[in-house]
């Protein structure tokens, strides 16, 4: 299947300050991709290129075009959200729904209509006296609308509580994701999108250090809980990455002999967020 | 084409100060006229016309009007009428301004650009849009402001003559707004044509700046200007700026003769080339419009405002939410 974003060797200075270290990757159609890394990692610096708001070096085709130079071609196949303070403050709902509809060509007003009933947000209201949870609603009713191939999400819940955090994305799973549509995701909170990615891509200063389906984690990645007395002997075969609980250490070894883990302890697949902090802190003891 | 009149529209929707300085400028000439009136009629004041006869109530004034000539009659309408459609002109074209300033860097500086630019729009649409703004619906604003003001001005008088049982023909009958429109409509198409490359620098400025724009929008020039006089270089660039720069009323010289009993108006030939006008307003000929747009000035000075529009659309491609 035809990737519809690949990238190779893409890379972004900021002055001196080189953001993006020379990446490749490629996002498949019908996926769930997780851009995840902590803050300053290169997360949104990879998503403007991918959206064309950025100049970079390096090569990059996203639906088969440059998105240096079709970002507004670009944009009929891909609804982007970025975090909610983008929204302008002063327009009223209808409006920002009459602007879709006017600048949009594949833009259904009646799925946007039909989420925003379910809320509280009233067409009258403007965006500055909405909550950001409300605000986050809205921008969801707009993706709705939009028949977008793709769905770029930068950092989209970034300052909701727990509540919205959960609805947002059980809203964007349930009525807007099917198999012929592609969401990008970029977090730094992981643990809060573990659950419906397909694929994960995680950066750190620059650079990809693990990129793969979340189906094959378990075949790169395990991790074991081990008691304090065989910790040592477990330590002796090299993890990544490892972690002191209350009687016992947790460590996550790459490309490793499973069955000799056994002996030390309990084997399992890594939940993300520990694979995460793995794979940025390295061989780190916590 | 749908796209388009929607970023126009959008734009009516985000500068509200469009529709509300016109209100209010509208709201203030009724207010003026209503005050005028009835500072006349209580007879506070006098008022001194320029052949030395005193007015001291709305009668007598009304009926000294009467008494005039039709010339004069007409020349006093017409100052009245102008004098206000240059005031609302020179307040609108500082909107405009502050509008074309803060077009392009209000969006970075509030993060909505990202919004923006998740639309199916082009930056040359985005940019042409705020530039439409400023060419065509602020002179729109201006023009329908101008007329209203002036129709609230004649009707006020018309009530003024009724009350003092004057015809109020008399006033309507000199009143000559088909030319005092045609003639409005052409300074408007001249002011604009002339203003151009101003407009193209604003959005330039404001595309490009990283620091509130009217810093740099202002300082460029003032230096240019400074550099060429402070060391009497002699470009000639202080006189293209200059010229350019003032705006509205200022740069229309209303000349020494314009006093209500022998209204004449005219405007410098060299601030605004081809239009010379005197004893009255009269309606552009062949000739004036010929003459402004053979003046080689006024195609340098679109072909900069074309040159700042276009490296105004092509810096947009490169702003993101950072200043």
């Amino acid at each position: 299947m035809k990737a519809l974003v690949t990238a190779k060797g893409l890379t972004k200075n900021y002055g001196r300050f080189r953001a993006v270290d020379k990446i490749d990757f490629e996002i498949k159609p019908g996926r769930v991709v997780g851009l995840v890394g902590p803050n300053g990692a290169g997360k949104s610096t990879t998503l403007k290129a991918i959206l064309g708001l950025i100049k970079y070096r390096g090569e990059l085709e996203v639906f088969g075009r440059n998105p240096r130079n079709e970002r507004a071609q670009l944009m009929h196949d891909i609804s982007y959200i970025s975090d909610v303070a983008s929204l302008p403050e002063w327009i009223r709902v209808d409006q920002l729904l009459d602007l879709m509809e006017s600048t949009h060509p594949s833009y259904d007003l009646r799925k946007s209509l039909n989420f925003l009933a379910r809320t509280d947000i009233n067409k009258s209201h403007r965006v500055k006296h909405l909550s950001r949870g409300m605000k986050t609603q809205l921008h969801l009713a707009i993706v709705m609308g939009i028949n977008a191939r793709m769905l770029v999400l930068d950092e989209p819940t970034l300052g909701l509580d727990i509540i919205y955090r959960t609805e947002f994305y059980d809203q964007l799973m349930n009525e807007y994701f099917d198999p012929q549509r592609t969401i990008l995701i970029t977090t730094h909170q992981i643990e809060e999108i573990e659950h419906i990615l397909t694929d994960i891509i995680i950066i750190n200063k620059g650079k990809i250090i693990i990129n793969m389906p979340i189906e094959e984690i378990a075949n790169h990645y395990v991790q074991l809980t081990t008691s304090k007395d065989t910790a040592d002997q477990a330590r002796k075969l090299n993890p990544v990455y490892e972690k002191d609980l209350l009687n016992e250490a947790l460590m996550i070894f790459e490309n490793t002999d499973t069955q000799r883990l056994h002996e030390f302890g309990e084997v399992s697949t890594p939940h993300l967020a520990d694979l995460f902090v793995a794979a940025v802190k390295g061989r780190h003891h916590a | 084409m749908r796209s388009f009149t929607a970023l126009l529209r959008r734009e009516l929707w985000e500068h509200t100060s469009l529709k509300g300085i016109p209100l209010t400028l509208l709201a203030f000439v009724l207010v003026a006229n209503i005050a005028f009136i009835f500072l006349l009629a209580s007879s506070v004041g006098t008022l001194n016309i320029s052949s030395g006869e005193e007015v001291r109530s709305l009668s007598s004034y009304i009926g000294f009007f009467t008494q005039l000539k039709p010339a004069q009659q007409t020349a006093i309408i017409n100052s009245t009428l102008i004098t206000t459609g240059m005031i609302i002109n020179s307040v609108l074209l500082i909107v405009m301004f502050f509008y074309l300033l803060d077009s392009l860097y209000g969006e970075r500086k509030d993060r909505t650009i990202l919004f923006w630019k998740s639309l199916p729009v082009s930056n040359k649409q985005t940019v042409l849009s705020k530039l439409a703004i400023a060419v065509i619906i602020i002179p729109v604003i201006i023009f329908i402001t101008a007329a209203l003001a002036n129709f609230i001005t004649l009707g006020l008088q018309s009530l003024a003559f009724y009350y003092n049982q004057y015809p109020v023909d008399l006033l309507w009958q000199e009143t000559d707004l088909t030319d005092l429109s045609l003639f409005s409509i052409f300074l408007l198409i001249q002011q604009t044509i002339w203003y151009f490359p101003v407009m193209g620098w604003l959005l330039f400025c404001s595309v490009w700046c990283r620091k509130p724009p009217i810093i740099i929008a202002v300082l460029i020039p003032v230096i240019l200007v400074f550099i060429d006089t402070g060391f009497m270089l002699g470009t000639g660039i202080s006189e293209i700026l200059l010229e350019r720069l003032p705006l509205g009323i200022m740069s229309m010289q209303l000349g020494n003769e314009s006093s209500l009993m022998a209204y004449n108006y005219s405007l410098s030939e060299q601030q605004l080339p081809g239009f010379n006008m005197s004893a009255g307003i009269s309606v552009p000929s062949i000739d004036d419009i010929l003459s402004f747009f053979m003046n080689i000035k006024v195609w340098m000075g679109l072909l900069i405002g074309f040159f700042f529009t276009g490296m105004a659309i092509s810096l947009r491609r490169w702003r993101d939410d950072s200043l």
